[in-house]
């Protein structure tokens, strides 16, 4: 069996199997096969059709999600209980809810393909999330500062240019922390990036890193749950002022308008009859262990005429 | 949304080209350590002192059965930790870098000199005899006579061994280093972060490897085979 | 100290208990409950057993069954068509780190093929083939020395090519095999720590929570982990290397690892 003939006939193949999969493989994770097919339907008729209302919701993230003996508990969850609850209404049906765990990473791509009608996964609203799919009105607002020892003494924002700064990986921080040190003319922090916020806590503990960056309830929820106290008189101190605003929104598939507008018909009622603010003084209030006022925000309440 | 548009446009090709750049860095610099680190392992465990011979025993032997993955995660987190206890200064985040560059080398070059060790073996004894009345040294022996034929008989073993160090350097991904640093793999991790597509960075990065390895692997293959060559022709 | 060692070994051995709720009902309770070493354990196995079948398949492939005279020039091209393409699947492994090819299984099947497979599957698919080039490549190398007078005889005989390659080349191969066999599983037991990097609750996942959420056992975790993948693989390799000195003995020095041609 002479040599040539069969590198070339092995060298054809793996170039065919690139130009195929140049075709089959789709620009993003969702599968191209599976939104065509739900394109032509809205999510509302399928969820009122089926009965059955899947959410994603995320994963190990006090106080939006985590798990008690087993169970899902959490901001996220009990929000999607009650948007839930007045789905079931507009329907004139009972929804069965499904909650599915999401992870940070592919909270996105869930959505995308309708694997998930709905993902409340403390996922931030930004542009480039748009792209892929669409989200409801904010339903929690959070702002993203620098966690980092107490020893250092008080710290400004600008004592962290140039050093090293962690972040986990498909958190918004790093587009917000760029533009932040790039408008005011400062170095860029030399970011580090962590699969975990454990991880990242243990390296900023370690020295290894000057500070950790994200959303401010996220980070302070992961420093108590390892054991640690946050702010005067405790191991972790946070920069402020923040350096962006964070709005969570529930995460809805691209472009079906009929969809979102239900979600958003949802949490605005929810806001009118004040079943929003319970759930957000449970979690949030003044006697919750991460208070975050309200202030300002609110959910638009649109007028029906 | 084509294939392409978050490998080939900017920023993400910046950091894809970065990536590559680091990943040769990292194989090359540790290769060479691990090459170095092998022959004088080997030239350790051939020594009459039982002390040392013992020492570069025990380090192959450790270093050869230890996944890559767990002693990385032990590595970065405890030596730091350590370091800060005992000194009370920071450990750097890019000093990572530098205990990823030492646990590759170990593991390579525990790998080399095990291979070397079997070439060691497979070299005539008589060569080191005829040196000897010539009147080399012990030390020119080693260096002259006995390790390059031992190299030359195993020259596949250690080609193959080499290309796997480059592919070690993926392990990278559980060291936490700064974005500037990160290789291959890392990048398409970040891309993965920022635009939450997997499928387009780690097609990209694959590629990128099969060029690598297939291409060195035919450098080390021609190389290789002339070593054996030379080997045939000395037998004969 | 002390106290602590049974429940760190406990969790190491068996992983962290899954809570109901994230139990997917249609699959099997077992495998989604099973953690820490004992998943180590299954997947080397499974990535074993699922290796091997597929490296001798692709040897199949590689050695071309449809050949020969009589055939007409289709059937030819077909047969090289395969044989490429087995060739293409091993160098293309073989030339990824097993980091890659981890990535690669568990994040390509969905949008691909838009199912959405559990991870014990993947991983058994990642390792099954990384374990088939091995097996492929040993198996080869085994093959070449093989007597060719064997198979020659039993063309005499008038056995198919087929016929000849499963019933006399392959039973001499296995017995060649057995020191490579041994050496892939143990190199299977150690990479399959690297699938901690995708989430899966294997033994280094295992000892790597442990040590994030206890800072007060810290290093201790993973000095276990390590202790726990070092101490089988080297007993394992311990073994093959007796086997090994057992055959060579009368040929003296012969270099196993030919991966390189």
């Amino acid at each position: 069996m002479k040599k040539w003939p069969l590198i070339v006939m092995a060298a054809a193949v793996l170039a065919a199997g690139l130009l195929i999969g140049r075709f089959i493989i789709p620009g993003s994770d969702a599968p191209a096969a599976a939104s065509a097919q739900d394109a032509s339907q809205s999510t509302w008729d399928k969820v009122k059709d089926s009965g059955v209302l899947t959410i994603g919701i995320g994963e190990d993230a006090p106080p939006y999600e985590y798990l008690q003996n087993g169970q899902p508990i959490g901001y996220d969850v009990d929000i999607a209980r009650a948007v839930g609850q007045r789905l079931s209404a507009y329907a004139g049906r009972t929804l069965r809810l499904e909650f599915v765990p999401v992870t940070d990473e592919d909270r996105i791509t869930w959505v995308q393909t309708g694997q998930v009608d709905m993902s409340l996964a403390h996922t931030n609203i930004t542009r480039t999330r748009l792209e892929n799919i669409d989200f409801s009105l904010p339903y929690g607002w959070d702002g993203k500062a620098i966690l980092y020892l107490a020893s250092d003494g008080t710290r400004d924002l600008a004592s962290f240019a140039g050093k090293a700064v962690g972040f986990k990986i498909s958190s918004s921080s790093v587009g917000e922390i760029k533009a932040y040190y790039a408008a005011r003319g400062w170095k860029l922090p030399d970011l580090v990036q962590f699969d975990n916020y454990d991880a990242g806590i243990q390296a900023l503990l370690n020295k290894q890193i000057q500070g950790f960056t994200d959303d401010t309830s996220l980070i302070k929820a992961s420093a108590i749950s390892m054991g640690y106290k946050v702010g005067p008189g405790g191991t972790f101190y946070l920069t402020e002022p923040e350096y962006s605003a964070t709005y969570y929104g529930i995460g809805v598939r691209q472009n079906d308008s009929l969809w979102r507008n239900e979600v958003n018909y949802a949490l605005q009622d929810l806001w009118k009859d004040g079943e929003f603010q319970k759930i957000y003084n449970k979690w949030f209030g003044p006697h919750s262990s991460d208070p975050i006022p309200l202030g300002n925000n609110h959910i638009d309440a649109y007028v029906v005429g | 949304m084509h294939f392409g548009n978050y490998v080939f446009a900017e920023p993400y090709l910046g950091w894809l080209v970065r990536g590559i750049l680091m990943t040769l860095l990292i194989s090359v610099v540790s290769g060479t350590a691990a090459a170095l680190l092998g022959l004088w392992v080997t030239r350790l465990r051939l020594t009459s002192r039982r002390g040392p011979r013992l020492a570069a025993d025990t380090f192959v032997m450790i270093f050869r059965n230890l996944p890559l993955v767990p002693l990385l995660l032990f590595v970065t987190f405890a030596l730091p930790r350590l370091w800060l206890q005992v000194t009370g200064r920071a450990f750097p985040i890019w000093a990572d870098l530098y205990l990823l560059l030492a646990v590759l080398s170990a593991d390579s070059g525990a790998n080399f000199a095990e291979i070397l060790r079997a070439g060691v073996l497979g070299v005539a004894p008589q060569q080191q005899e005829v040196a000897r009345t010539m009147g080399l040294s012990a030390g020119a022996i080693r260096w002259h006579v006995v390790f390059p034929q031992a190299a030359r008989i195993v020259a596949p073993a250690l080609a193959t061994r080499w290309i796997q160090n480059m592919k070690n350097s993926t392990m990278a991904l559980v060291v936490p280093l700064p974005l500037g640093l990160l290789e291959m793999a890392g990048q398409a991790e970040r891309i993965a972060g920022e635009t939450f597509s997997w499928v387009q960075p780690l097609t990209a990065i694959a590629v990128v490897y099969l060029l690598l390895s297939l291409g060195s692997g035919w450098f080390l293959n021609r190389w290789a085979s002339r070593a054996q060559a030379r080997v045939q022709a000395g037998a004969a | 100290m002390s106290g602590w060692i049974p429940p760190i070994v406990r969790t190491l051995l068996a992983g962290y208990p899954v809570p109901p709720s994230m139990i997917d009902p249609s699959y099997p309770q077992l495998i989604q409950r099973i953690g820490g070493l004992e998943l180590t354990l299954l997947i080397t196995l499974a990535g074993l057993l699922s290796g091997f079948a597929l490296g001798v398949i692709l040897l199949a492939c590689r050695r071309n069954p449809l050949t020969g005279p009589g055939r007409d020039p289709g059937e030819q091209l077909l047969g090289q068509a395969v044989r490429g393409a087995a060739i293409a699947v091993v160098e293309g492994v073989r030339g990824l780190p097993i980091i890659l090819l981890v990535l690669l299984v568990f994040t390509l099947p969905y949008p691909i093929t838009g199912l959405q497979l559990p991870n014990f599957v993947l991983a058994a698919a990642a390792f099954g083939l990384y374990a088939a080039v091995f097996v492929e490549e040993s198996a080869r190398s085994g093959l070449r020395s093989v007597d060719p007078q064997l198979p020659a005889a039993g063309r005499v005989l008038g056995l198919t090519g087929r016929q000849i390659f499963l019933r006399i080349e392959l039973p001499l191969v296995f017995r060649t095999m057995r020191p490579d066999l041994i050496n892939t599983a143990v190199t299977l037991f150690k990479d399959s720590s690297t699938l901690a990097v995708v989430a899966v609750p294997e033994l280094t996942y295992t000892g790597r929570q442990m040590m994030l959420s206890d800072p007060a056992i810290y290093g201790a975790a993973l000095l276990a982990v390590l202790i726990l993948y070092w101490a089988p693989a080297t007993a394992f390799s311990a073994v093959a290397v007796r086997a090994e000195r057992r055959r060579t003995r009368a040929e003296g020095f012969a270099v196993r690892n030919t991966m390189i041609e």
